[in-house]
């Protein structure tokens, strides 16, 4: 039983939408599989690994999520990873669960080395801050072609993890309060990188899918915010070694965001009360991206139009229950995630 | 065709036990590994009790590193092997005084090295080995020659260079870290590319590590590498279509 469901039995609560998608992804992972593995071999060696984001790697797929994809490499390049790509990519398409030639950031390869190389710095792209940090707070292996060397994904797991928490100037300092100030800027980077793409992505696409963009922004591009920042808050005053400290990041990293977020609220003593009311409105937000007349009239909704629009305001509010939950236990000073919210996650 | 399994690969260190699991498969090519120096005593003197009756083809694999024991030391252990007239495939990195090695004759069988050996990677090397040493033969390892050259244009030489010396097929993908690895679709359409330059009665050895139940279907795999009909039948099974302008080289 995972820690939402023993919390919702203990609330007496049916969160029947987050129940459903776990559900739901589980299918399309099953569906992918099978799709993909068809003939029984793997597609790479251990070098290569096919990762997903978004919904799916959220265990949160609703009957009209779509993969984000990438071959991630993690080793000697060659030409063929670009079949192999191809090959992907068709059969995903074929699933119904992919769309051809999606925008540059997913549905093709990825290197490690500029994920774990260029951390700031003129070569950091949007495309490769977003993917590097997606793989620490929503990432998910297809195949899972590991050896004893580990998976591709998780291989850079450690690299990127390493990363931040070896080049950290406050850690060096032992024996002083701190957190892993490194990579909670660049989590804090990355979620205003996402707050000022939505508005360019309205500047540049007309404002097309405004709306559905606007709520899942509001919804589970916060989450995934809400699991960066308590990523570090975890590590807030630790006593841990650096090498305790990269191995509990790659066991976070590896845990849905909902779920880390509920188990870590429940090991900080936050009031329970604040964790129900997020969790009522996260359902309700799945419970609205799996209604395809919402999805629809979000979609096609004009900006200009939303605000006044009964189902967009309903939307909205329900983004407010969420954040007024979030913002009880982060921005208040009666609890040590909000201690530490006050003391770093601004200045 | 004649494709089978190193014992390393279905048992590290326990040759015997290797033997026993091929002898339910459909392998009928067999090398004997002692890849590790305290591997080679054992093995060279359970020779004469081994059951081998299944295979078509038995070749032998030296130690690839010497610790304890010299090269003369070696070279004279595996005098016994060449009375069985089997090929012993042998790195080109342990070898220090080359003229030694001739007295293993034609059943000297030299191996292509990955990027991780100082000699033997590229036909160049090779060619300088083989420069000293007339009579023996090559093994090409398709994995060692695919991680020193993706563009496969150094294995296609080695081929053409080495034509009459080819005496067995090393098969499996490796990794960046050159750890051997199972077929996958990525090396099968590496290997497509040169099998039609490859005669197809050369024994294939896998060097794969698989267990038990994966022996048949990698034994498959690499029948498929080189038999043009089941390549496409897989390719268009799924669904693919090769990047390159052509999945293989043209003859010229």
């Amino acid at each position: 039983m995972s820690i939402i469901e023993e919390f919702a039995k203990k609330k007496s609560k049916n969160w029947d939408e987050i129940f459903n998608a776990e559900k739901v992804t589980a299918d399309n992972f099953n569906l992918i599989r099978k799709q993909l593995l068809a003939s029984d071999f793997s597609l790479t060696s251990s070098d290569a690994e096919l990762v997903v984001f978004g919904s799916i790697a959220r265990n949160e797929c609703t009957s009209h999520s779509d993969v984000d994809w990438t071959l991630l490499v993690d080793g000697q390049a060659n030409p063929n990873h670009l079949n192999v790509a191809h090959l992907i990519e068709k059969n995903l398409v074929s699933t119904g669960l992919a769309k051809h030639g999606t925008s540059g950031m997913f549905g093709q390869i990825t290197f490690s080395h500029d994920l774990i190389h260029y951390v700031g710095g003129q070569d950091d792209t949007n495309h490769n801050l977003s993917k590097r940090i997606l793989l620490l707070l929503e990432s998910a292996s297809i195949t899972n072609s590991g050896n004893e060397q580990g998976t591709a994904l998780d291989r850079v797991i450690r690299g990127i993890i390493g990363k931040y928490i070896d080049n950290d100037s406050g850690y060096a300092a032992s024996g002083k309060e701190n957190v892993p100030r490194f990579l909670l800027n660049d989590i804090i980077r990355f979620w205003r990188t996402m707050c000022v793409d939505f508005a360019y992505k309205q500047i540049e696409q007309h404002g097309q899918k405004w709306a559905l963009r606007n709520i899942k922004l509001r919804m589970a591009r916060r989450l995934i915010f809400v699991k960066g920042l308590l990523m570090c808050a975890k590590l807030y005053n630790t006593q841990l070694s650096l090498d305790e400290i990269k191995q509990e990041l790659r066991k976070f990293a590896l845990m849905k965001p909902l779920e880390f977020m509920v188990s870590t609220f429940l090991e900080f003593n936050i009031q329970e009360d604040y964790i129900v009311k997020i969790l009522d409105a996260y359902n309700s937000y799945l419970g609205m991206l799996n209604d395809e007349s919402f999805r629809h009239a979000m979609s096609t909704l004009d900006m200009h139009q939303a605000y006044g629009n009964e189902k967009f305001e309903y939307a909205r509010e329900n983004s407010h229950l969420f954040l007024d939950g979030l913002a009880s236990i982060f921005l208040k000073d009666s609890n040590e995630i909000g201690k530490f919210t006050i003391k770093y996650g601004v200045f | 065709m004649n494709i089978g399994f190193s014992t390393g690969s279905i048992s590290k260190g326990d040759f015997k036990k290797a033997i026993e699991i091929l002898r339910y498969s459909t392998a009928n090519v067999i090398e004997l590994s002692a890849l590790r120096e305290n591997e080679l005593e054992n093995l060279i003197n359970s020779l004469d009790d081994l059951n081998l009756r299944q295979f078509d083809y038995v070749s032998f694999h030296a130690p690839s590193k010497l610790y304890k024991h010299s090269e003369e030391w070696l070279i004279e252990k595996l005098q016994k092997v060449i009375k069985r007239e089997i090929n012993i495939i042998v790195h080109p990195d342990i070898i220090v005084e080359i003229k030694k090695w001739r007295s293993l004759g034609c059943f000297l069988c030299i191996e292509n090295m990955d990027k991780r050996k100082p000699v033997g990677r590229t036909s160049q090397d090779l060619e300088n080995i083989f420069s000293s040493l007339p009579e023996a033969k090559f093994c090409l390892d398709l994995a060692h020659a695919r991680q020193v050259d993706p563009s496969m244009t150094e294995t296609l030489t080695m081929i053409k260079k080495f034509r009459n010396r080819l005496s067995q097929i090393h098969l499996s993908d490796v990794n960046s870290q050159s750890i051997h690895e199972p077929l996958n679709l990525e090396s099968i359409l590496f290997y497509h590319k040169v099998s039609p330059y490859i005669d197809h009665n050369i024994p294939i050895v896998l060097e794969s590590p698989v267990h038990e139940e994966n022996i048949e279907r990698e034994i498959q795999l690499a029948e498929l590498i080189f038999n043009n009909e089941k390549f496409n039948t897989l390719m268009s099974s799924l669904n693919i279509r090769l990047h390159s302008l052509s999945g293989q080289f043209y003859e010229g």
